[in-house]
């Protein structure tokens, strides 16, 4: 059995106790792993690592070693490698010393000779390791993505829908089929086949060809879901048997919903706190209504509350005296998750900005939200709109909506950098808004009554923006010299000007940024307390709040012991569909929806309009359908290499082995693996690969095999969980039939 | 004439990030170390010294599931679960039946690329935690940060003031 004498090094680097970690970062870092001895005299005090670095990130200069060395025993040079790391296991250690006796044979005294830590015991253990199949390292993103027959656009969704499925189904008549797929991942179909800001169309591989733009994806998600409400359809989820583990969602927004969604359908009962007196978060309290339809949004929302959450509406968790406590929700429940969002608007610290006739957007919205007119709203009078995003649009718009004589939207950015993105900007134009760039906001003017007169604002010399996030960097944002200030009357001001989180108390972990502390899984360092959302990430999009919920409703199964590969009770089938090709797509270009004629929007009816049929087949039929993976009959294959040659992507390999062929494609999809007659004697054997990044599913190779081995076919999973049926309650009302 | 600071004009989140607090994924480590469920102990130990790591994540089809940490390869060898053999040149049998499956801590830390350095050292910091692991957002594991990039952020930072 090895002994320490066999791993141990000599005695290394020392530090003195009254060191700061920013001292000895540099021999800390050269001598990683093996920690430092923290010496005073002839004395070993302890050692002290390079993960002491991580908790004391913020003040290395401030941080002495004493305060966070780790002890260090010894033992001696003979002992077995177990033993020693027995010794340090047994006192947290991150080294042991090791000594020798010091002296004569029957010496009692011994010495330091040098040091074992767990990095030596590591090289003990590992020296065992002759099978190198095990060692596994993955170098960057493409490694990872690559070759996977997923979709880029299902990638690139941070829910993960289905969409070169529902979108095929759509191009086949099969709306309803189409509108069920989408459900299977997508709890508000209505509210993103609107509002999206659809990161899957960034990523769609018919807009990477030169001269052609990315299939409209969100709206054929919103047709499919216009479809299934006029037919009155709804979808009943299959419960499994109940866990007897109660889960409490804090913020009924669309992470929480997703989340509780997805809890209630594995079995857990889901208690949902809302301090709002209706579900929805954002959906339903800052997004106006003429983005989109409020019965579809009741529907869903409706169909979600159906599966049995417990709904506790006006229900604050914070740390007020009428407000429910985390402590308790987090004795009372198995796991608590908080997805509380970013609802609070911020009022930019200038002076004025606390006269009554200021307010923020978010507080705007969510008034109008309750079809109420805010207080000292001036119908008829001037609004100004401090900011240039999409709340700040939305508020614009609604001012005018609401009946205000004149509109302005200032920002600081100039108008072809404004945060808002879309029609949006352009709508509100066309119905009277004026913009007004390039300039900050300084004071809000009051007259001798108190109220708000006018607002001013700096002229900005030319802004830099950071060219990858695109966001503004502050140390170009220079008022220009001299100018003079630009004042615009103003009876009401609004504030745009970002989103702040509201802490509900000190249980809740945060970050420097003042967000909830979080990973992306949700676990924070509270047992039994999950975060995510936009309290987490930040202000985000409807489509990421639905992603969070979904993780988190994952992580607290996986905390709360759920065997996740488990299939349970649901039934599992396997759908392999043959698919057509959509070549004759090339001729028809990318179609964006209708918005109401400017006339008629001056109120609050939805501005978006929905496709017809035709249009949405038409659309559909532009899709690539990546979904589509080759289908080689291997026993038919012969390896000829026709499907290579022709593709234009060069998107295939055929290996034949014992010839020497190029493998240009960088595809590592093993789609076919045949072999006929004796190799050497006449005979062939090898493999085709496919890279899929660049397959654009032409059906070229399809059409050249000479064998007609190829077809394509999608492979779908899917479970019982939804059941289509027809809405409960619906009053259908049949056409009458003449009797003979 | 009275006059606001520019900071107070400006929403904090439309800014860019500070030169002093970079994304993560301008500071972690290009690779992902990772084992599989069924990877042995010895052989999680080898990847753990070769790439001087405290923590290992496991992976399942590309996602992440749980991880394993150093301790407890190292409390495994104290139970004689691992056996530590003598010499590089014997053949030997397997020396352990313990696989990472065994070890499995749930909940790795997970961090997106886009998320700022501080907020991820914090998040380590209060999960006592030696290894985030850092995703794409379509989730796909991308890279790691570990005290070493941590460290090394700190020098360079160091180094920046004083030059």
């Amino acid at each position: 059995m090895p002994e320490l004498e066999s791993i141990a090094s000599p005695l290394g680097a020392e530090c003195d106790p009254e060191d700061t970690l920013s001292d000895v970062l540099d021999v800390l870092r050269l001598q990683d792993p093996v920690p430092l001895l923290v010496v005073r005299g002839e004395d070993v005090l302890g050692t002290i690592g390079l993960e002491a670095v991580v908790p004391a990130f913020d003040v290395l200069d401030q941080t002495s070693v004493r305060d966070v060395m780790r002890p260090a025993p010894e033992i001696d040079l003979g002992e077995r490698i177990e033993r020693g790391a027995d010794a340090m296991r047994q006192v947290h250690a991150e080294a042991a010393i090791v000594t020798a006796s010091d002296g004569g044979l029957f010496s009692r005294r011994s010495a330091p000779v040098g040091m074992v830590s767990a990095a030596h015991v590591l090289g003990a253990i590992a020296k065992n390791v002759v099978d190198k199949a095990p060692m596994k390292i993955m170098s960057g993103h493409r490694d990872l993505g690559f070759n996977v027959p997923i979709t880029p656009c299902q990638r690139n969704c941070p829910i993960r829908q289905d969409i070169a499925t529902y979108i095929d189904y759509v191009s086949q008549g099969r709306y309803v089929d189409s509108w069920a797929v989408i459900h299977e991942t997508n709890p508000f179909p209505s509210m993103l086949g609107r509002l999206c800001n659809h990161p899957c169309e960034t990523d769609c591989k018919r807009g990477w060809d030169p001269g052609e733009e990315p299939v409209t994806i969100r709206s054929i998600k919103r047709f499919s879901t216009d479809f299934a409400f006029q037919q009155g359809l709804w979808i009943n989820y299959k419960i499994a048997p109940a866990k007897g583990k109660r889960v409490a969602v804090v913020g009924a927004g669309p992470a929480g919903l997703t989340c509780a969604l997805d809890l209630r359908v594995q079995g857990y009962d889901v208690v949902l706190f809302e301090r709002e007196a209706k579900v929805g978060g954002l959906l339903s309290t800052s997004i106006p209504p003429f983005r989109f339809d409020h019965r579809q949004l009741q529907w869903e929302l409706d169909m979600i509350m159906s599966t049995g959450i417990d709904v506790r509406l006006n229900s604050n968790i914070g740390s007020g005296p009428d407000d429910i406590k985390t402590k308790d929700l987090l004795d009372e429940y198995d796991a608590v998750f908080f997805s509380i969002g970013m609802m609070k608007g911020r009022i930019l610290p200038i002076p004025g900005s606390d006269l009554p006739q200021v307010i923020d957007a978010m507080s705007f919205l969510r008034t109008v939200s309750y079809d109420r007119i805010p207080e000292n709203f001036p119908i008829g009078g001037t609004v100004v709109v401090v900011g240039g995003g999409a709340v700040a649009t939305d508020a614009c718009q609604s001012s005018i909506k609401l009946g205000a004589k004149d509109v302005w939207m200032v920002a600081i950015e100039p108008e072809d950098r404004l945060p808002a993105f879309g029609n949006e900007l352009h709508e509100a134009k066309e119905i009277g808004l004026h913009i007004k760039c390039g300039v900050i906001v300084k004071e809000v003017d009051a007259d001798a009554n108190g109220k708000v007169q006018s607002v001013s604002f700096a002229p900005l010399q030319d802004l830099q923006f950071d060219p990858l996030s695109g966001k503004l960097i502050f140390s170009s944002v220079k008022e220009q010299e001299h100018a003079a200030r630009w004042t615009v009357g103003a009876d009401y001001v609004i504030f745009a000007s970002g989103q702040m989180m509201e802490r509900p108390d000190e249980l809740v972990p945060v970050t420097p940024r003042g967000l909830l502390a979080a990973d992306r899984g949700g676990h924070t360092g509270v047992p039994k307390l999950f975060c995510g959302g936009d309290c987490v990430q930040g202000p985000s999009f409807i489509v990421d709040a639905a992603g969070w919920g979904h993780r988190v409703a994952r992580s607290i199964r996986e905390y709360l012991g759920e065997d996740m590969q488990a299939a349970g009770d649901r039934i599992y089938q396997t759908i392999v569909e043959r698919t057509d090709d959509h070549r004759q797509s090339e001729v028809f270009a990318r179609v964006e929806p209708g918005i109401l004629e400017a006339e008629k929007r001056y109120d609050m009816t939805e501005v978006e309009q929905s496709w017809s049929d035709q249009t949405a087949i038409v659309q559909a039929i532009r899709c690539f359908q990546c979904d589509s993976v080759h289908h080689y009959d291997q026993t038919v294959c012969v390896l000829c290499g026709a499907c290579d040659d022709v593709c234009p992507e060069k998107a295939i390999d055929v290996v034949v082995f014992g010839e020497d062929r190029e493998r240009s494609s960088g595809g590592e999809t093993l789609v076919c693996k045949t072999s006929g007659g004796q190799p050497g004697a006449g005979g062939y054997e090898g493999e085709i690969f496919i890279n899929y990044d660049r397959c654009t599913n032409c059906r070229i190779c399809e059409d050249h095999c000479p064998v007609n081995c190829i077809t394509f076919e999608r492979v779908r999973f899917v479970d019982d969980t939804m059941r289509v049926v027809e809405r409960p309650g619906l009053k259908v009302e049949l056409p009458l039939v003449a009797v003979g | 004439m009275t006059s606001a600071p520019l900071a107070a004009s400006l929403d904090p989140d439309s800014l860019a990030l500070e030169a002093g607090d970079p994304e993560v994924g301008t500071v972690m480590r290009h690779e992902v170390v990772f084992c599989l469920p069924s990877t042995p102990a010895d052989a999680i130990a080898k990847l753990l010294a070769d790439n001087i790591l405290s923590e290992i994540v496991v992976l399942v089809d590309r996602r992440p599931v749980g991880y394993v940490v150093k301790e407890d390869v190292i409390d495994h060898l104290i139970a004689g679960d691992i056996v530590v053999s003598g010499s590089d040149f014997a053949v030997r049998p397997p020396s352990t039946n313990v696989q990472a499956r065994h070890m499995l801590r749930q909940s790795p830390l997970l961090v997106d690329e886009h998320q700022r350095l501080s907020e991820v050292v914090s998040l380590m910091a209060q999960h006592e935690r030696r290894l985030a692991v850092v995703t794409h957002e379509d989730e796909t594991v991308v890279g790691m940060v570990t005290p070493r990039e941590v460290a090394d952020f700190a020098l360079a930072r160091r180094g920046a003031v004083h030059a």
